[in-house]
């Protein structure tokens, strides 16, 4: 049944975060695993309960990082001891000592890029469309409503198999929304 | 939470049970008699190099002290529920003061022996010399005397009314305290920032009365902060080892201490270095000495061990999200932050005294086995039947349910 095209996914309005927390935790014992949550705030736990795998971000802002760094040495040792040697202050032409704080700042600066573009990217944003706000009830989550969606790719999607699993875990509203 | 299974109530006591109180007072109690034994033996044999074991040793608790106390303040300040289940820990630690007080006492008794501006003949030459009038209105004997006895009345002061208040909260649940806390924390982040930076001028500084830096008080403070951090986490993986607060204490809380510790050795190493470079900068005789000094004969060696083992060494191993969760880990680098911040104050003190290069005595040893000894002791004694945690705070049970993003 998960080869509907035209179908993103069913939809359950849950009115609690505990009663979310637990449609989640019991949709990956039956063996969903394409879901999302939509909740008008943070609710701790719930990237675990999901089995949301840890971002990569950190290890490209490491990448980041590094990139930084080197270009920082590079720039300072090649414009000051290679190419344009000038004696200022009776200085060496190139040393760490005063390189430092400019190694410092490219490192924090390419790091916060990568941070922050790359979270943008890894989110997939800029996004003008997303199938939820085919939902009818969908301006709730910016309210007061838990949303947890179980997306018709999953291999264990089942349009009436899925609908009654939710509503077995309480859900107050049940819709299946176009893609 | 209105249905509570995700969250079930910790099952822990918040009192140290007796069988492990007197264990931990038989261990302490036995470090302080030792301590003193050989300190005094130390004494005997050496007065000089007794003073200054004993100024080193006195330092590295006095700095941890003082940096827990700053930290204290700025729990209250910021409002934080994570540090609450650990606080009372933290203030007992701050609760030092008064035995800091008398700890002190050898120092002021040593200062013939650590401070040439102490000695009359050097004075009168100074004065000839440079013209200077800081002997006769600053740095000399009485002051001295004075300001100490001023920093440390100041510092029981805040530290008393920080404690009783919070104590306060265990039977009666009272939100006063809390407000007066805030109240207290706000002035006392200045005072303690002005006195403790005056105190490290006193006390280590002036140890070279030619040489100064601007940044030194906050040197010592980053340094201080970094090694109670270390402290607080080391104490609290010992009761997890002893099934103390095993279940109130969570992975999220010995995140956060992690969290601290890599962000003050961050801290530190840019204040170190920041003081480094614009000295380098500068090329100022009087103010290169300190770090000249510092690179004769063996000495250059400390000072890599400082480069690498405080900040390289150390960044790296906390960098990892993992790593500050990893409670192994984090046993390692409590012992080696704590190890590496009384390397830092040796560093800064026994070069005045030993130019030729690093000269390692067992009075060291018996030295900070005694302040160690002396501190441990009076924080164990004050932990006895008394709750460890402040389970009267409003933000207690919030501080329990924390959790990292």
């Amino acid at each position: 049944m998960a080869d509907n095209p035209s179908i993103h996914g069913l939809v359950a309005d849950f009115d609690s975060p505990d009663r979310l927390m637990d449609a989640v935790k019991a949709a990956r014992k039956a063996g969903y695993t394409k879901m999302e949550a939509y909740t008008p705030f943070p609710i701790h736990g719930i990237d675990d309960a999901m089995g949301a795998k840890p971002s990569i971000l950190g290890y490209l802002v490491l990448l980041g990082s590094a990139t930084g760094l080197g270009l920082a040495i590079w720039l300072q040792w090649w414009t000051g001891a290679v190419d344009y040697p000038l004696v200022i202050a009776g200085k060496p032409f190139f040393a760490f000592e005063p390189s430092v704080p400019i190694m410092f700042e490219l490192t924090v600066l390419l790091s916060s890029f990568v941070a922050v573009f790359g979270m943008i990217g890894l989110n997939g944003l800029p996004k003008l469309y997303h199938p939820i706000f085919n939902y009818t009830g969908h301006k709730g989550i910016t309210d007061d409503r838990f949303v947890l969606v179980i997306e018709a790719s999953d291999r264990e999607f089942d349009a009436t198999g899925t609908r009654d699993f939710l509503a077995a875990q309480g859900a107050g509203k049940l819709e299946l929304i176009e893609a | 939470m209105s249905h509570s299974h995700h969250h079930t109530a910790p099952q822990d006591s918040y009192v140290i049970p007796d069988a492990i109180w007197d264990r931990g007072r038989n261990v302490l109690g036995a470090l302080f008699l030792l301590g003193w034994g050989a300190a005094l033996a130390g004494y005997a044999s050496n007065h000089d190099q007794f003073f200054q074991s004993y100024l080193v040793a006195f330092f590295f608790g006095f700095s941890i002290v003082v940096g827990g106390t700053l930290f204290v303040m700025i729990q209250h300040l910021t409002g934080s529920a994570w540090s609450v289940p650990v606080r009372r820990i933290m203030e007992t630690i701050m609760m030092s003061f008064p035995v800091l007080a008398l700890l002190f006492i050898p120092v002021a008794l040593g200062v013939h022996s650590l401070y040439e501006w102490s000695h009359p003949d050097f004075v009168a030459k100074e004065i000839m010399k440079l013209k200077v009038s800081v002997y006769q209105h600053y740095l000399n004997e009485k002051y001295f005397y004075i300001r100490a006895v001023a920093f440390f009345a100041i510092w029981t002061l805040w530290a008393w009314r920080l404690y009783s208040n919070s104590k306060s909260q265990d039977t009666t649940n009272a939100l006063q305290p809390t407000f007066s806390n805030e109240k207290w924390s706000a002035p006392g982040m200045l005072v303690f920032f002005l006195t403790a930076s005056l105190a490290s001028v006193d006390w280590i500084m002036s140890l070279n009365p030619h040489w100064y830096s601007t940044m030194f008080g906050v040197y010592c403070l980053a340094g201080g902060a970094w090694g109670f951090f270390a402290l607080l986490t080391f104490i609290f993986l010992r009761f997890r080892a002893n099934g103390i607060m095993a279940n109130s204490v969570t992975t999220e809380h010995y995140h956060d201490l992690g969290k601290w510790m890599f962000a003050l050795t961050v801290f530190w190493a840019y204040i170190a270095f920041s003081q480094y470079m614009l000295i380098w900068y500068a090329n100022l005789p009087e103010e290169t000495i300190f770090f000249k000094m510092r690179r004769t004969g063996t000495w250059e060696a400390v000072s890599g061990v400082l480069l690498f083992g405080h900040f390289v060494i150390t960044f790296l191993v906390l960098l990892a999200r993992n790593s500050k969760r990893t409670l192994n880990v984090l046993k390692f680098a409590t012992v080696w932050i704590l190890l590496m911040h009384y390397v830092d104050i040796y560093w800064m003190v026994m070069p005045n005294f030993h130019k030729e290069g690093i000269a390692l005595s067992w009075v060291d040893g018996a030295a900070l086995a005694a302040v160690i000894g002396t501190l441990g002791l009076a924080f164990w004694l004050r932990l006895k039947n008394k709750m460890i945690a402040p389970v009267g705070d409003p933000r207690f049970k919030k501080g329990l349910e924390f959790q990292n993003v």
